[in-house]
């Protein structure tokens, strides 16, 4: 009888670690430079950007971008907090916020429609975004969007 | 009415005898001790408490015994059992009390009969309070618990590395000493291919394939929902133990390398 108890208790341990190791631990900061670029319809745009995600719990996270974007025909300075809450977490790696506020820094003049070409990799609906944080090694970390890998980043 | 240990040391209960076969050696054992062994020969493997001991031995006899004599009758029964070849007679259960060691075999002979009836009473069958443990064998045991890790390590690996929640980086060495990574396992021919996209890329960026160096590359999404196709490529650097320190993303939609 104490066999089978103590090899339950066993299985549990190793599930308990199991999931932990497949989950990400909280509070998550994050940091990554990416360059996008985009093609569409003869149309290209070229975006350089830092991002610095923090994801302090389900309800409180925040992303800053820093950087630049160039169009065909201009280029633009994005420095920008978007703010997150109300979210939920999915299988211990898969966050989904409501953003619940977007607040430019007085320098930043991208234009919207721009700006969503970014944030359309990392949106689930207009108001919501999911992001994918997969641990790769030590302090690796793969960022994925709702469509596809997007980056990865190394916690801080 | 006599006993055999281990089929080399005979007691006699009658006159408290303890001898050796061969030999004929023999000690008389005290009264106590006497009463002491017939209890442990009668208990057929079953832990007995120290209590039940000391009732046995004295207080059924309006004597009084304690803990300290208990020792000394043990001891002394240890000893002369031990002088007669068998080692491991007694075991004792530390707050408990003792039973016959395993394997140890008793045999209860009948001579009033005048018959030659020979009683296995005793090879400690597992029984009591410690050794409820189990009733499976030794080698059972050790196979139950190989095949409970493996179905536990299996549980565990698929909850964290399957379990629909972690992607598994597929390692591949590339010729000038960097590591390609990809997050799905590549058949030749499309490992050849992001090979040759990787070239592309470093070309067109200027980078380097050398040792220290990774790149991750997937192009794999769910399926676009604007039919879009979607590329990652990192450039990571590695410190000396391995580690990525700096890592570049570049993340083409549409379209690789369309930049000038």
């Amino acid at each position: 009888m104490i066999f089978f108890i103590a090899l339950s208790f066993f299985c549990l341990a190793l599930f308990v670690y199991g999931y932990h190791r497949s989950a990400v631990s909280l509070p998550f900061k994050c940091l990554y430079t990416t360059q996008y670029h985009y093609v569409r319809e003869g149309e290209s745009l070229n975006v350089h950007l830092i991002h610095d995600v923090r994801i302090y719990s389900k309800d409180s996270a925040y992303i800053l971008l820093d950087g630049h974007l160039r169009s065909s025909t201009n280029t633009y300075k994005i420095n920008r907090v978007i703010l997150l809450g109300d979210g939920e977490i999915s299988q211990g790696s898969t966050f989904r916020f409501n953003k619940t506020e977007v607040k430019p820094s007085h320098d930043d003049n991208v234009p919207a429609e721009l700006v969503h070409r970014v944030l359309n990799e990392y949106s689930l609906t207009p108001d919501t975004m999911q992001i994918d944080i997969f641990p790769l090694a030590d302090k690796s970390f793969l960022i994925g969007g709702p469509s596809s890998f997007l980056s990865i980043c190394l916690r801080y | 009415m006599k006993y055999i240990i281990n089929a080399c040391i005979g007691f006699s209960p009658a006159d408290g005898v303890l001898y050796r076969i061969e030999s004929e050696d023999s000690v008389t054992l005290p009264l106590p001790a006497q009463r002491l062994l017939l209890i442990i020969l009668e208990s057929e493997g079953e832990i007995v408490t120290r209590d039940s001991l000391l009732t046995g031995v004295w207080d059924q006899f309006g004597l009084v015994g304690s803990n300290s004599s208990l020792n000394q009758y043990l001891s002394l029964l240890r000893r002369s059992i031990s002088a007669f070849g068998c080692e491991n007679f007694i075991e004792t259960l530390p707050k408990v009390g003792i039973r016959l060691c395993e394997f140890v075999h008793i045999q209860k002979i009948d001579e009033e009969n005048n018959s030659d009836t020979t009683e296995v009473i005793s090879k400690r069958r597992p029984s009591g309070p410690l050794s409820k443990m189990s009733t499976i064998p030794k080698d059972m045991n050790a196979w139950i618990l190989i095949i409970a890790f493996l179905a536990c390590s299996f549980i565990f690996f698929g909850i964290s590395k399957g379990g629909g929640s972690s992607p598994t980086p597929v390692y591949h060495s590339l010729e000038d000493g960097c590591k390609l990574i990809t997050f799905a396992d590549l058949n030749d021919e499309a490992l050849s291919r992001v090979k040759a996209t990787l070239t592309v890329f470093m070309k067109a960026k200027g980078m380097q394939c050398k040792p220290g160096n990774r790149f991750y590359f997937d192009d794999l999404s769910s399926q676009g929902r604007d039919h879009t196709k979607r590329t990652l490529i990192t450039y990571c650097e590695e410190d000396r133990k391995g580690k990525s320190i700096m890592c570049n993303n570049f993340y083409y939609f549409n379209e690789v390398f369309s930049e000038k």
